[in-house]
């Protein structure tokens, strides 16, 4: 579904500050594998998700989703097909137009933008009938700013965004790293409903083991630009909090 | 000061708050400060009157409009392709400009039109005295209605957004560079429709009438907001016309009790900068009285 093949990005090449955040990276995902990524500070792990998700070009090795090789395409196509949220939930939405509003930008993702109105009664319901499913009151809160929201409440409807178009890939950057403990919790379950229900193929960068194992079907580990562990199957399995944290040290 | 004196001030207020429009949509709308306004007003004028002195005065405010658009897009490109700074980008282009302008000027500094047809003639003939307020009202309604429908369009929409959050644009598939041209372009065609429309009034094309043009647009925007706040899109666009029209008859009074019409970029500048400080300069104030 998803090949990495040896892709490497290199930070200020040939100065003193080089830094090769990406070195030959090469991975295969599978449709529907929901993969966790760990890694110290500064191992490659957003460089990564950049990386395919465009924001960064690679300065070499190729990206193919789908059979299609997506690494010279900019940002905003390779948008059509992968969704994705940030640690800061100011990112993802624009805070001076209303909740409505950003769902039918995200609903409209990859069609031509047109003259006709934006928002039509139709997806006014339907726009409703999502945000119900994120449970958080939303849905009666269609015409406020979205500035206005807290940031749970924004990074909620973010993730809604980046999924109501139904993405080949999702790509969660540490999205509930800047949340408290119960919303975080919240918005894990909200994330783990909608990846499930459409069987979306997704890396999600986090920083806590437990949630690394709890979720998911495989998780990689990183560091120095390399992935250097895949655990899954029968090894993730009998993965243990303590056994991860050793792990951890040790590569 | 009479009746007449007012009117005028209402009259040119319609016009300018057209050409706020243009300001309101780079500044507030896509959040980028464009100088290229001061020129492209002018290419605005220039283009108007060249068409009126050839008996084209309605093909002259459309070809206002379209050389508007384009000098825009020059700009747009410059920012986006060129990877220029919004600011630098919108100089550049205002100064080559003024090359540009003298040239369809015929490299004459001024063009009168006097006696020629104008947008205002036809119903001139009927309503001698208000022929020209109520051309440029349905003008300014009708552009009103037109933007109003366009930013609540898809690609409207989607140009607010990248004026927002331009990270999150791209993020949902679109060319943010894309929707910044548009924005530019059309802001700019506004500006010189604008501009096309005010050289018919007045009879009368300058190179230099389009000096000062932004600060004008902002000045109209700020004063609108003072009277309406309210941040719903038809109403930030009836408070550019509440803005500009409050501002030029601040403009007449202050000519009126003497203040030389060479000082009024001066007093529009202090305007715009007391207008743009004060909330901050009220907060911190705030802060202290309250440490």
């Amino acid at each position: 579904m998803l090949d990495l093949n040896d892709i490497s990005i290199t930070f200020y090449p040939n100065t003193v500050n080089e830094r090769m955040a990406l070195q030959h990276v090469s991975l295969h995902v599978e449709k529907g594998d929901f993969i966790t990524v760990l890694g110290s500070n500064g191992a490659g792990k957003s460089t990564l998700l950049n990386a395919i998700s465009g924001a960064l070009q690679v300065d070499s090795g190729k990206i193919i989703l789908d059979g299609k090789e997506i690494q010279n395409l900019p940002e905003y196509k390779r948008a059509k097909e992968i969704g994705r949220l940030f640690q800061d939930p100011m990112k993802g939405t624009a805070p001076n137009m209303s909740v409505e509003e950003n769902l039918g930008l995200a609903y409209s993702r990859g069609k031509r933008k047109t003259l006709s109105r934006a928002i039509k009664k139709e997806d006014k319901d339907f726009f409703i009938e999502q945000l119900k499913t994120l449970g958080i009151g939303l849905e009666n809160r269609l015409d406020q700013k979205v500035g206005l929201l807290s940031g749970g409440q924004r990074q909620a409807l973010t993730l809604l965004m980046a999924t109501i178009v139904t993405p080949k890939l999702l790509l969660l950057d540490e999205h509930t790293a800047a949340l408290d403990p119960k919303t975080e919790k919240q918005m894990m379950q909200i994330t783990k409903t909608i990846i499930d229900k459409n069987n979306i193929t997704t890396f999600m960068i986090t920083h806590n083991l437990k949630q690394a194992l709890a979720y998911g079907n495989k998780t990689i580990i990183m560091q120095e630009g390399k992935i250097v562990k895949i655990l899954e199957g029968k090894e993730r399995e009998e993965m243990t909090f303590d056994k991860l944290l050793s792990l951890y040290d040790l590569v | 000061m009479s009746i007449a004196i007012i009117q005028d001030a209402i009259e040119l207020g319609i016009i300018f708050s057209i050409m706020s429009f243009g300001v309101f949509l780079s500044f507030r709308v896509l959040n980028i400060p464009d100088l290229t306004v001061d020129g492209s007003f002018t290419t605005g004028c220039a283009v108007s009157a060249v068409c009126c002195m050839m008996g084209h005065p309605f093909l002259g405010i459309i070809f206002a409009f379209l050389a508007g658009g384009l000098a825009g897009m020059v700009t747009g490109w410059l920012m986006t392709k060129c990877k220029i700074q919004p600011l630098l980008a919108g100089i550049l282009t205002m100064t080559a400009l003024y090359s540009i302008n003298l040239k369809i000027m015929s490299g004459q500094p001024n063009i009168s039109i006097f006696g020629k047809a104008t947008i205002f003639t036809p119903l001139k003939e009927v309503l001698p005295v208000y022929a020209k307020g109520i051309v440029v009202t349905l003008l300014a309604i009708l552009l009103v209605i037109i933007l109003y429908s366009f930013l609540k369009s898809q690609l409207g929409m989607s140009i607010r957004a990248t004026g927002d959050n331009e990270a999150m644009v791209r993020a949902s598939s679109i060319n943010s560079n894309c929707m910044k041209l548009i924005g530019i372009a059309l802001a700019n065609a506004i500006v010189a429709f604008a501009g096309g429309i005010f050289t018919q009034y007045q009879n009368f094309a300058d190179i230099s009438g389009g000096v000062g043009m932004m600060v004008v647009g902002l000045a109209s925007i700020i004063v609108g907001e003072a009277f309406i706040r309210n941040s719903k899109i038809l109403y930030q666009l009836v408070a550019v016309i509440v803005g500009a029209i409050c501002y030029r008859l601040l403009l007449t009074f202050a000519l009126q009790f003497g203040v030389k019409a060479s000082d009024l970029n001066l007093l529009s500048t202090i305007l715009v900068v007391v207008a743009i400080s004060l909330p901050q300069l009220r907060r911190k104030n705030r802060r202290k009285q309250n440490a």
